[in-house]
């Protein structure tokens, strides 16, 4: 049975449901530059954010749009968006959310784990964006609005580990899909216990029974994550543009169509965080960690369009110069362009180049592929 | 071949095992969708048009090559790397002044006793069961495995102030004798890189070097192609087993391979397969046979071994979810208690490991075994690397020593003192601090700051 959703796309009535819990926190009331500073606060040593709730709520309205668009056969379910924004970020009015507290993000994950568990084939999608703390390796821990909180029983009360929470659900949805957009620096609350625990997690499970359970960490052991202010994070920027298009393969025997697969949106991710971070003089390591790695479809797309450069050298060759790019039935995509660099943007593809110039420029044919997220190419006419 | 059909002929290089039978590769058309997935080098019939042929080689580099397939014509796709050659860097870094002007000692298990540093030339100090070949004028140390029972081999380089082991993948078990050690220091940088280059007959490296480059899904595809006949004909029995605990990741099998056992017996050294059998028994619906694996898995862990950290993975994750849950959960709890101190000193966040740092040992004193492996990163916290220390009085070869890259610099060379009067052990590293390095990285971190970068943490 298909029927239309609320956002347009036909969606298959009794298919498995992607289950989202979003969390996105930068504002800690109780930190030295928050509205309730408290010792407690004051000793975590940090400052409020400007950009988690942002990136959060970018993949949220990514979720509700893009997503339910392109995946009928795996309809958005449960969404629960958590949201504790800074005073200087925007958040669409359209998008509902409460505050990433503890209290909050509880029911939240109860709602969440609930409703992953009541049908294996469903999909689990976490993204969480924070401050976070790195007490040990095995943890991976994501502080709420209310870190800090005069009373906490442990400096982490107000915190949530991912880890544990991942762990939990071993025997529920058999594909998740894990991101943590956080710092993974040892804090200096890390030496002071040993261990340190109190974070919010689930019980670790005995059975498990997931087939697909990558957890993408915006950061490796001992690095930061960044963003610049009030722009989504670098982290969050990759996983946008990866699942916009620039980590989608062809259709094969795991997606008929143009997809995006755990396996492209690892090696997409670590590739983008890297330019981005590098683009400041910084490094960040995206870290693929947790399985089983199954190959699965994240998020299924259209055929790409793809932007296309092509310059010709030399340059003066350019008056001469004609290009057609052509596909299999020979007819032209791009008919006789004369125009250099020549600039297009395409389906994404193989496309056969015919560049026909006058004498003393030679004719070149080649194959190009062009694939996300673009190609910028010389052709070499030379001289004969 | 009929009507607009024209061949494809995939030509790969035929000096490697792997590429010439096993490397898979696919075919996609014009609209990038997938046409066939194939192994064999042998002509494809495609119809007329523009075909994509993609794989990855066995230097882990992935190749994708356009063709162009035309009516009754045969079209010849290269998909030949730029570097096909088996050498490996380490990722380890040292920093080049610290090894020049030097002298290097090569020195292996059971070291003569060392004279002290004298005139900067090189010195091979030759261990009974291998040959170290020097040439230092090209910076190149050959070495050679003259006797059996060794293996796996470690190499020492020690300056004066400085000392980087190496594991080296010798073994007379699989005719693996030899193999090129390049120092290539950097006075533009101002560290060394190393590279150890194998014998091309290591025939599995193609599924290690996709492994190391994250091609997991290939890396897959190969394991389960080649598996069994690195195995069958123990061309590879090493590499046989890393890919069967790769398939056990990802995508464990529904019937146990009928190899395993057989490895296991022939090659009893390799702990990797004891412990993969133990896994596959666990699964068993027969109790009598998750007896013996539980059983195995004790006696494995009981001692310690040299393991890929996927085996030394699978043997914690066996150990905490044993399926009988009430046998033997005194004896699983204890052994996981020998083993925390190697746990905590392992870096499980990676996916996979890469070659360059696959295996680690199996025991509480294991924790040296990521000296030259291990990507070299500035220390952030010295109190917390002095944590990562030894405890004193600890017993066996290992005593005393530090992490390579995570050291400072009096005690490595205090520890170099012992070692030159060979009153330490050789299965060591030690590296000096880059304090210069995480100095720049910090102004680095204030520069972005102050360009309106913020950071999701401390």
């Amino acid at each position: 049975l298909v029927v239309t959703s609320s956002t347009g796309g036909n969606v298959v009535s009794n298919a498995p449901k992607l289950h989202a819990l979003i969390i996105g926190v930068s504002n800690y009331r109780h930190f030295v530059d928050g509205d309730e500073p408290s010792p407690a606060g004051e000793a975590l040593d940090m400052a409020g954010l400007s950009s988690a709730a942002t990136s959060a709520a970018a993949v949220a309205t990514w979720l509700r749009t893009d997503y339910c668009r392109h995946n009928p056969t795996v309809p958005l379910g449960l969404c629960e968006i958590l949201l504790s924004p800074s005073n200087g970020e925007h958040i669409a009015a359209t998008l509902d959310y409460v505050p990433a507290t503890l209290a909050n993000v509880r029911v939240a994950l109860f709602k969440f784990v609930k409703a992953c568990a009541a049908d294996r084939n469903s999909v689990a999608f976490v993204y969480v964006a924070g401050h976070g703390v790195q007490i040990s390796k095995d943890e991976v821990i994501v502080l709420l609005e209310d870190a800090g909180a005069p009373g906490e029983l442990s400096p982490i009360e107000h915190a949530i580990d991912i880890v544990s929470c991942r762990d939990g659900m071993s025997h529920s949805a058999a594909t998740q899909f894990w991101f943590v957009d956080a710092c993974r620096q040892r804090h200096a609350i890390a030496k002071q216990f040993e261990p340190l625990k109190g974070a919010l997690g689930l019980p670790r499970r005995t059975e498990n029974t997931v087939e697909a359970s990558p957890l993408y960490l915006a950061a490796s052991d001992g690095e930061l994550a960044f963003s610049e202010k009030g722009k989504p994070s670098f982290f969050c920027r990759a996983l946008l543009e990866s699942l916009g298009g620039h980590a989608a393969v062809g259709p094969d025997e795991t997606c008929p169509s143009w997809y995006v697969s755990t396996h492209s949106l690892g090696d997409r991710l670590e590739i983008r965080v890297k330019e981005l971070a590098s683009d400041h003089d910084l490094q960040q390591n995206v870290v693929v960690t947790g399985g089983p790695f199954a190959k699965r479809v994240v998020h299924r797309l259209p055929i790409p369009q793809v932007p296309l450069r092509l310059h010709l050298s030399p340059g003066r060759a350019a008056r001469d110069t004609a290009a057609d790019l052509l596909r299999k039935d020979g007819e032209p995509v791009v008919r006789q362009s004369r125009t250099w660099p020549l600039v297009t943007t395409l389906d994404a593809g193989l496309y056969l180049l015919e560049v026909t110039s006058a004498r003393p420029y030679r004719d070149v044919t080649d194959i190009l592929t062009i694939m996300p997220p673009g190609l910028d190419r010389e052709v070499e006419v030379g001289e004969l | 071949m009929t009507g607009n059909m024209g061949t494809l002929i995939v030509e790969l290089p035929a000096d490697s095992w792997i590429l010439r039978d096993h490397l898979p590769f696919e075919i996609r058309d014009e609209k990038y969708a997938l046409v066939t997935h194939a192994q064999a080098d042998r002509p494809i019939d495609l119809p007329e048009g523009l075909y994509a042929v993609s794989l990855v080689l066995d230097t882990g580099e992935r190749v994708t090559r356009p063709a162009l397939i035309k009516r009754g014509q045969r079209t010849v796709v290269s998909p030949a790397s730029s570097n096909c050659g088996s050498q490996r860097v380490s990722p380890l870094l040292v920093p080049a002044d610290e090894l020049e002007p030097t002298v290097l000692r090569a020195l292996f298990q059971r070291p003569p006793p060392v004279e002290p540093a004298g005139e900067p030339c090189w010195i091979a100090d030759l261990a009974p069961n291998l040959a170290v070949l020097h040439d230092p004028e090209r910076r190149q140390i050959g070495v050679r495995l003259d006797a059996p029972d060794a293996n796996p081999a470690w190499i020492v380089l020690a300056s004066e102030r400085a000392a980087l082991q190496l594991m080296l993948p010798l073994s007379d078990h699989h005719e693996c004798r030899d193999c090129t050690i390049d120092l290539h220091p950097s006075r533009a940088t101002g560290q060394l890189r190393v590279s150890v280059t194998l014998p091309p007959r290591r025939r599995g490296r193609a599924l290690l070097a996709l492994m190391a480059t994250g091609k997991v899904d290939l890396a897959l595809a190969v394991a389960k192609a080649a598996c069994e006949r690195l195995a069958s004909e123990h061309a590879d029995p090493v590499c046989a087993v890393y890919g069967a605990l790769l398939l056990e990741r990802c995508e464990p099998p529904a019937q146990r391979p009928p190899w395993i056992e057989p490895l296991m017996n022939e090659c009893a050294w390799l702990s990797d397969a004891k412990i993969l059998h133990a896994a596959l028994l666990s699964r068993s619906s027969e109790p009598d046979e998750r007896r013996l694996g539980h059983a195995l898995l004790l006696e494995t862990t009981r001692t310690p071994s040299m393991l890929f950290a996927d085996s030394f993975s699978l043997a914690i994750k066996l150990l905490r979810r044993w399926p009988i849950a009430d046998a033997g959960s005194d004896e699983r709890r204890a052994r996981l208690s020998a083993l925390a101190g190697t746990s905590a000193r392992l870096a499980f966040e990676h996916a996979f490991t890469s070659v360059a740092w696959t295996r680690v040992e199996l025991d509480a004193l294991s924790d040296t075994d990521r000296r030259a492996e291990v990507p070299a990163r500035p220390p952030r916290d010295r109190e917390m690397l002095r944590r990562q220390r030894w405890p004193s009085g600890t017993q066996g070869p290992f005593e005393g020593w530090p992490l390579a890259s995570e050291v400072i610099a009096g005690e490595v060379e205090a520890e170099f003192e012992a070692v030159r009067q060979g009153s330490a052990p050789m299965r060591a590293v030690a590296l000096p601090p880059q304090p210069p390095a995480e100095h720049e990285a910090q102004w680095r971190l204030v520069e972005a700051y102050e360009q309106g970068v913020e950071a999701f943490g401390a």
